[in-house]
């Protein structure tokens, strides 16, 4: 069964329950808020009384003990804890903490909920209470908000623990750190009072922490989704050169007209390169295929086609066409309108049609005579006015963009004479202009880039790896910025820029980040976040207690399904089915991974044409079992979307964004189960 | 006060449906019965005749097969109309791990009650069903059965219903108990409340009911007053105190030389109930003398 059949019979299901809900419970819902009679007030005031009396019921199974049981293992698991550097044991403190909290929060609260009310069953409590003027209802969500506040205090409890516990490690790591500066500033005033051996220097991020500790939380300025390409820099070096471009994957070929600096990619220098007044333009290629050996091809490959401006603003606009029998792709923009300010283009070109190899020629100068802009002289003309047929400008292929491997390399260890500016593989980061006007520049007038880089070394394993930084902004791209840092792995690594290259403060131009790898032998690797503009930090209190709230309403959810099993089936099975209902709500991309592999394969039985009826019934029956699991597990929560360390390991603030979706989703995923418990309790018998 | 009778059942249907929907039992089969405002009305019959069933119909706590049952003018099962009634199950349905005062104060929240009213409200009635002031606090997991069996009854009587349901209400107490029950009720039928009263203890029924019904098999037996079931029209009977024996002999020769054969002339006999009391008040009121 298709994805989309799937999800719109999740969804109808889903809309049927809730209206099912709506109908069968406004009376029930309209009781919540009305107070029909003085001594009866409304059914939020009934549902506290039950909920209070789910607290008193935790209490009693001694559920504080929970806080002090935690903290117990968390300070034995602390004891093990050997950072990499100092400033990331609060990070890895801060894991431990967070996970296992939520490991024992959920557990504790998914206990509690699918125990109670089949104990209320079994002991007729529920007798004595469904006889006062108590809806079923009501009964379903007091027990629900009660085992919620239970969840919520024992956070608090594990909170007010954590941020203890964190304040204390914190203060330790700033003494350590002070000391540990105040060595190294001795070490090298001594080595240069000497002059004995290399002298090096005290490290900085010794000292930021032993001043700022590492309890806060930073704010980024990240680049917008698809604002990240990552360039292979494309060597020409004899005439017919072929390139290829692999059908079916991320691959791209980078075409650009209007040249830059050294061919690079995205190099915006206004040139009267697509600007035609009275004529819409269109883009035509003649590209070669090549096929694997005894393949044929059934239709003619299909292409993405992506048209982004470099300057001006015009919109990036995308198209998928089809080759055409003499191998040559037409694109004209769906809105030539938009379509018309000066400026360089740039056309990436990427291939839908798997198994086939795209053939792209070009010159020694990369040049690629078959690719280029025409237009159409068929829009507004002033009348008398001659339209004139500019020459076809010539399209150079630019680059290749890897996403499959988000890496960039250094340059040839072999070619030790390479230019410090030389081109080379790029990762270009564009952060929009409308972000960048909160970006906050200190007393000196300069802002902070930030960059968490991976590092990997295939020579040169001594030396450090240095990044060169390029930075400017697309209203003014003439103005750049050069700098040379040391990149350490997995620690931040900052680069001060002057702020004028953010461009003017009203009309903030876009800012192009391009970053490459300077040290031979040496590569770097970048996803979207890895490059970023630093903003004033949030205190980790706030932080935490996002954290906190989005591991609450993952208990919260828990604890509505569990209270909704609960209402017909045992304390047992309701806890066998929650469990169940919450392990294949995290395992879901692991399950769906079965369907690829299906059947008996999945335990490494190789079917053979020989294998036996019997062997190929059972295969089918295995592969069918996975099918109805994947099927019924698209029913159930993703848990995986309550990532409560997601932000907070890293030292980043936790977007409001975030939060506020987690709310969202734990309430979209709630209702349907809201729905099924209250069907299921409506008419229950209490006998 | 209303016309409306307090409760009223019209061919009142259960079956239990068995795993399969098979082998069902007719718990109850077509009752009709009025119970009247202001009266103490008896439900009795023996073990499984459907006296717990006819309750938990008008409680709205099971559903009817057929028939339908009206309480206090609306359909049984309302939930403002719950807000009148008073119910004491057959057995102590309560939290354990709450102790009395927390029992109360979670149903008197159900009625609205604020900080104040449930404070007065608490007291009173433990005061009321006599629940020891020393056990208030205890967990009700710790409470003898008759303890659990008053808050129980506080519980019932928490909202000052218009109807109370009592089933059982003697069930696990002692004698000295079971009467203050007994008076507990003619209070109820005095401030103007409607009991509904189930019990095997058939001498108690007989002292406090007004009318009562016996239910055999799901079947409604017999309805009516106390007296007009109970009388038997062919007995005559005499009552004195200090008779002399020749008066007594005198009156049971003037009997049968008036033709009257069957004549069981006796001395009164005390109820046991009675014995029991007397010597409970007696023993009470000597140690409460010598505590002062």
């Amino acid at each position: 069964m298709s994805p989309m059949v799937v999800n719109i019979i999740i969804w109808s299901l889903t809309a049927v329950l809730v209206v099912a809900f709506l109908a069968f419970a406004r009376r029930d819902l309209a009781m919540l808020v009305r107070r029909p009679a003085a001594n009866m007030g409304t059914g939020l005031g009934r549902i506290w009384a039950v909920a209070r009396t789910c607290v008193f019921e935790a209490l009693t199974a001694r559920v504080w003990l929970v806080p002090l049981f935690w903290l117990a293992i968390c300070l034995i698991l602390c004891s093990f804890v050997r950072p990499f550097d100092e400033t990331e044991r609060i990070g890895l403190y801060v894991r431990i903490l967070l996970l296992s909290q939520t490991f024992l929060v959920l557990l504790t609260c998914l206990i509690l909920a699918v125990v109670s009310m089949p104990r209320d069953r079994e002991k007729r409590i529920m007798i004595t209470n469904a006889s006062k003027p108590l809806s079923r209802l009501e009964i379903f969500l007091g027990k629900i908000t009660g085992f919620c506040t239970v969840a919520a205090l024992l956070l608090v409890a594990m909170t007010v623990g954590s941020y203890v516990f964190l304040s204390v490690a914190d203060w330790q790591i700033k003494s350590k750190a002070a000391q540990l500066y105040a060595l190294e500033e001795r070490d090298y005033a001594n080595a240069i009072a000497n002059q004995t051996g290399n002298p090096v220097p005290p490290n900085e991020s010794l000292k930021r922490v032993a001043d700022e500790g590492a309890l806060f939380a930073h704010n980024y300025i990240s680049v917008p989704r698809g604002g990240m390409q990552i360039a292979g820099y494309v060597e020409f070096t004899e005439a017919g050169t072929k390139l290829y471009i692999k059908g079916g994957s991320q691959q791209r070929a980078i075409f650009q007209f209007g040249e830059g600096r050294r061919g690079m990619l995205a190099t915006p220098e206004p040139q009267d390169s697509l600007y035609q007044t009275g004529a819409d333009p269109f883009f035509f290629l003649r590209l070669g295929i090549r096929l694997p050996p005894g393949k044929q091809l059934t239709e003619l490959p299909q292409f993405q086609l992506t048209v982004r401006p470099l300057a001006g603003t015009q919109r990036t606009q995308e198209k998928t066409v089809r080759m055409d029998e003499r191998g040559i792709i037409q694109w004209a923009p769906d809105r030539p309108e938009e379509f018309t300010e000066r400026g360089p283009v740039q056309l990436t070109v990427q291939c839908l049609t798997p198994d086939v190899l795209i053939e792209i020629p070009v010159d020694a100068s990369g040049q690629n005579s078959q690719f280029g802009i025409g237009w159409v002289p068929a829009r507004v003309q002033e009348p008398g006015k001659e339209i004139m047929q500019p020459a076809l400008p010539v399209a150079r292929i630019i680059g290749f963009e890897k996403r499959e491997k988000q890496q960039i390399a250094g340059p040839d260890p072999k070619k030790s004479d390479a230019p410090i500016l030389a081109a080379r593989d790029q990762a270009i980061y564009r952060f929009s202009g409308e972000s960048l006007h909160n970006v906050p520049v200190n007393s000196k007038g300069e802002f902070t880039l930030t960059m968490v880089l991976d590092i990997e070394k295939t020579a040169n394993y001594t030396i450090d790896t240095m990044a060169l930084v390029e930075v400017y902004n697309r209203d003014n791209p003439r103005e750049r910025q050069y700098k040379v840092v040391p990149v350490v792995e997995k620690r931040a690594t900052t680069v001060t820029l002057p702020a004028n290259v953010l461009g003017d403060d009203k009309s903030r131009g876009d800012l192009y980040v391009h970053v490459s790898c300077n040290t031979a032998g040496h590569w770097l690797a970048f996803n979207e976040q890895s490059v970023r503009i630093a903003q004033p930090n949030t205190p980790f209190i706030v932080n935490l207690i996002k954290s906190e709230l989005v591991i609450f309403f993952e208990a919260a959810l828990l604890i509505i399904i569990g209270v909704t099993c609960s209402v017909r089936l045992g304390w047992a099975v309701a806890a066998l089915t929650s469990i169940a209902a919450f392990v294949l709500g995290n395992f879901l991309e692991f399950i769906r991974s079965f369907l690829d592999v299906s059947g008996l394969s999945l335990f490494g039985y190789n079917m053979t044409t020989e294998t036996s009826g019997f062997i190929r019934f059972v295969d089918a029956v295995i592969a069918v079992f996975f099918k109805f699991i994947y099927f019924l597990a698209r029913f159930l929560p993703d848990f995986t979307q309550f990532d409560a360390l997601r932000y907070i390991v890293e030292s980043r603030n936790m977007p409001w964004m975030h939060l506020t979706g987690n709310i969202i989703l734990a309430v979209i995923y709630a209702l349907p189960f809201i729905a099924v418990g209250y069907l299921l309790i409506r008419k229950q018998e209490l006998g | 006060m209303s016309d409306i009778p307090a409760i009223q059942a019209r061919a009142l249907t259960k079956i239990y449906p068995g795993f399969w929907n098979n082998q069902k039992v007719a718990a109850l089969s077509n009752l009709n019965l009025t119970v009247k405002r202001g009266e103490i009305f008896g439900l009795l019959g023996p073990n499984g005749s459907g006296k717990t069933t006819t309750i938990k119909l008008l409680l709205g706590l099971i559903n009817p097969t057929s028939g339908e049952a009206e309480v206090l003018g609306q359909s049984a099962g309302d939930q403002q109309t719950r807000r009148l009634i008073g119910y004491l199950p057959e057995e102590t349905y309560l939290y354990r791990f709450l102790n009395a005062r927390q029992t109360l104060d979670f149903y008197a929240r159900l009625f609205n009650m604020n900080r104040a009213q449930r404070l007065q409200a608490i007291d009173y009635y433990l005061d009321f069903v006599g629940l020891d002031p020393a056990v208030r606090h205890r967990r009700l997991g710790t409470y003898s059965k008759g303890q659990a069996r008053r808050v129980g009854l506080a519980q019932a009587l928490l909202n000052n219903p218009d109807l109370v349901i009592l089933d059982e209400p003697t069930s696990g107490l002692d004698p000295l108990g079971t009467l203050e029950m007994k008076n507990l009720i003619k209070e109820l039928k005095k401030a103007g409340k409607t009991v509904l009263l189930s019990s095997h203890q058939l001498a108690d029924v007989e002292d406090v009911c007004d009318r009562i019904c016996i239910l055999y098999r799901g079947k409604l037996e017999v309805e009516g007053t106390v007296n007009e079931l109970l009388e038997v029209k062919d007995v005559f009977k005499v009552e004195g105190r200090n008779v002399p024996e020749s008066v007594q002999q005198e009156v049971v020769a003037l009997l049968k030389s008036r033709g009257i054969d069957e004549v069981s002339p006796g001395v009164q006999r005390s109820r046991l109930e009675d014995l029991f009391k007397r010597l409970v008040l007696e023993k009470r009121a000597a140690e409460r003398a010598n505590q002062k």
